[in-house]
């Protein structure tokens, strides 16, 4: 039995590795599992018992539904709206705020920071109320703008924090050489700062879309109820409410809604783990 | 959609203008404290006169916004005059500070409005018996009676301990299991590490009030997760997840736990992967191995990185809003219910905004303490090269 065990060894431990992989992955994967197979029933069949784990005949009947009569594609326009126009001015104002705190030579550099950070604590909760009011007295409830303006700022502390420890990696001759070549300041960051930290300014980016995407809170008080400028936590929100029993139709806009955060996660999964840990974590 | 572009364009337009003026003015104002310097007392006393009126400008504008512009023109006029009147009307080039100034202040500025200045407005809310408009007034002012009816009320202290309750319980699995599957990741081998630690994040990247709707039918009563229990012969009744109270408490820790162990996954990973290999290396000729190491090695090494990620957490779960908004709308009862959630209630199902303040200036008190512990301890990674 040992002289086994020794001779197998490498493939035990290969066989333990896929093990528990697979274990972790039932984890994660099992509830998004289960709404798949949701979605892939025909409607009303989602009740039958026994419960079908995989539905013997399926249809996409349910995202055909969804798209065409409850305009499903509707909240997922406005939630790339919102979410890419957030992403883009975060990292318009945060880059630049970025490049002052890790490079430039002041005197609040920590207090700043401290204030960005300390402000990305503060619970929504907290704020909410007033922002409504203050969003309704500049006269945008009921439109994209008024989730934009204040995501764009709820976004900009991590992307601040992410960017700036990216730019403290860059070799500091690089200003200098710049200065000698009769660089304005300025120029400076556009030019040689920000085409070298592309790979950060994505992180960054990425998340403030993960962020916008998935933020509700703003979203629901926003919208006051008016479809079209729904975003897709909100629709989601309001279907599972106003369709109760259908869930064959919420299952299927909910991966509708997960479609393009599960594939950003996948494509740029190495660039979500260096940024986070960068962002929270970094000695 | 036409007015709402114009106002978005207006919306621009002053915030551009606010940056401007404001950089402006501390620049100018800078630049006189350090002519006035020479100049001798008088005019050190003046510049120490307009900064005051720059604070004077923003204390006004948290209770009267109306009454901001006059102190606000002042204080600008007056930097400008001093600026130019001590240093004449010689054209400097930026200097570094004043770039860096011109480069945070669009954030600080954005920041302040949005995340300080809103919170001076929940404070005064909270001392007012408000409705919807919030229109604060002398007469509806009430005093400390929001935060005593908040106290007095049994709801307010079942929210506190269901909130308490789920942050130890929901952070306590979390750790672990993020640890774990952290863990995992680096001891499974290349070529299985990026599939893994691709689908440990995917939970995390999922919108909480869509993850919330996705565990609303894994425990649906009729065909969810319990009754596939029964249909295994694992238990005889099925469990009415989100019915019974103990079982819903549970529940939705569960669904946080899931969410959000990657969280906790993802911030290990990177924290492990700064261990040098080489002390691991060491401690392999010493014999020391599994758990041994673990103990020994791995955690004390690990512990900044933890004590980071529990607070981060921590924070987080006390303000859990979505999850529970979502799966159980608070219920049964008020079983579920936290402070968040509570707040959220009266401000927009009873529109009384003065209450619900009082329950979000609770919550920030909480959040706040935990707040400066996160950030006196990550002070040190605020320091960039070049400081």
């Amino acid at each position: 039995m040992k002289d086994w065990l020794q001779r197998h060894n490498k493939g035990i431990d290969r066989g333990l590795a896929l093990l528990t992989t697979i274990i972790i992955s039932l984890f994660c994967l099992i509830p998004l599992f289960w709404v798949f197979s949701t979605s892939l029933k025909p409607m009303g069949t989602e009740y039958l018992i026994p419960i079908e784990i995989w539905p013997r005949e399926p249809t996409l009947d349910a995202y055909r539904q969804v798209i065409k009569e409850l305009g499903f594609l509707t909240p997922l326009r406005n939630s790339f709206i919102v979410s890419l126009s957030t992403a883009v001015l975060c990292l318009v104002v945060s880059s630049t705020a970025a490049y002052a705190v890790a490079r430039l030579r002041f005197r609040y550099k920590i207090e700043s920071l401290v204030m960005l950070q300390l402000g990305a604590m503060i619970p929504p909760v907290v704020t909410i109320a007033p922002t409504f009011v203050l969003l309704k007295s500049i006269g945008l409830l009921k439109s994209l703008p008024a989730m934009v303006i204040p995501n764009v700022f709820y976004c900009v502390p991590l992307a601040t924090w992410l960017l700036a420890s990216y730019y403290a990696e860059l070799p500091f001759e690089l200003e200098d050489a710049a200065k000698v070549d009769g660089f304005k300041p300025f120029q400076i960051f556009l030019r040689v700062i920000v085409p070298l930290s592309l790979p950060g300014m994505f992180a960054a980016g990425m998340f403030a879309f993960i962020g916008s995407y998935g933020e509700f809170m703003l979203a629901s008080v926003v919208t006051l109820g008016v479809e079209d400028v729904q975003t897709i936590p909100v629709a989601i929100q309001n279907f599972s409410f106003a369709f109760r029993q259908q869930w064959t139709w919420i299952s299927a806009g909910v991966v509708l809604a997960l479609l393009p955060v599960i594939i950003i996660v996948l494509v740029f999964q190495r660039w979500v783990i260096r940024g986070l840990t960068a962002g929270a974590v970094k000695y | 959609m036409n007015s709402t572009f114009v106002s978005v364009a207006r919306i621009l337009l002053f915030y551009v203008l606010i940056v401007g003026l404001l950089f402006l003015g501390i620049v100018m104002l800078a630049r006189a404290r350090e002519y006035a310097r020479r100049r001798g007392r008088p005019w050190k006393y003046a510049v120490v006169v307009v900064g005051a009126l720059y604070l004077v400008a923003a204390l006004v504008f948290v209770v009267r916004p109306d009454l901001a512009v006059a102190p606000a023109v002042l204080a600008l006029a007056g930097s400008l005059a001093l600026g130019f009147g001590l240093g004449g009307f010689r054209r400097i080039s930026l200097r570094e500070p004043e770039l860096a100034l011109l480069f945070v202040l669009p954030a600080v500025i954005g920041i302040i409005l949005f995340y300080y200045y809103q919170i001076a407005q929940t404070v005064i809310y909270s001392f007012h018996n408000l409705d919807h408009t919030t229109k604060w007034t002398s007469e509806n002012f009430v005093g400390l009676a929001n935060f005593a009816s908040v106290l007095r009320s049994k709801n307010f202290l079942t929210a506190l301990g269901y909130t308490f309750y789920f942050t130890i319980v929901a952070v306590f699995f979390e750790f672990w299991i993020g640890l774990g599957m952290a863990m995992t990741t680096f001891w499974v081998g290349k070529r299985l590490t990026g599939l893994l630690r691709s689908i440990i994040i995917i939970p995390w990247a999922i919108p909480p009030i869509i993850s919330a709707a996705i565990w609303k039918w894994f425990f649906n009563a009729d065909v969810g997760f319990g009754s596939l229990l029964v249909q295994w012969g694992i238990v005889k009744q099925v469990p009415l997840f989100l019915v019974d109270p103990v079982l819903a408490r549970h529940a939705v820790i569960l669904a946080d736990v899931w969410k959000m162990s990657s969280m906790i996954a993802i911030l290990m990973i990177g924290g492990l992967a700064i261990i040098p290999q080489d002390i691991y290396d060491a401690a392999k000729v010493d014999g020391a191995r599994g758990f041994y190491r673990f103990r020994r090695l791995t955690l004390p090494l690990l512990t900044p990185t933890i004590a980071v990620a529990l607070l981060f957490r921590a924070m987080d779960a006390i303000r859990t809003f979505d999850l529970i908004y979502g799966l159980t709308k608070g219920g049964p009862g008020v079983t579920t219910e936290t402070l968040s959630s509570f707040a959220y209630k009266f401000y927009f199902s009873r529109a009384q905004f003065g209450l619900g303040s009082a329950y979000g200036v609770a919550v920030f008190v909480i959040v706040l303490v935990l707040g400066i512990l996160y950030v006196s301890r990550i002070r040190r990674n605020l320091r960039f090269k070049g400081a």
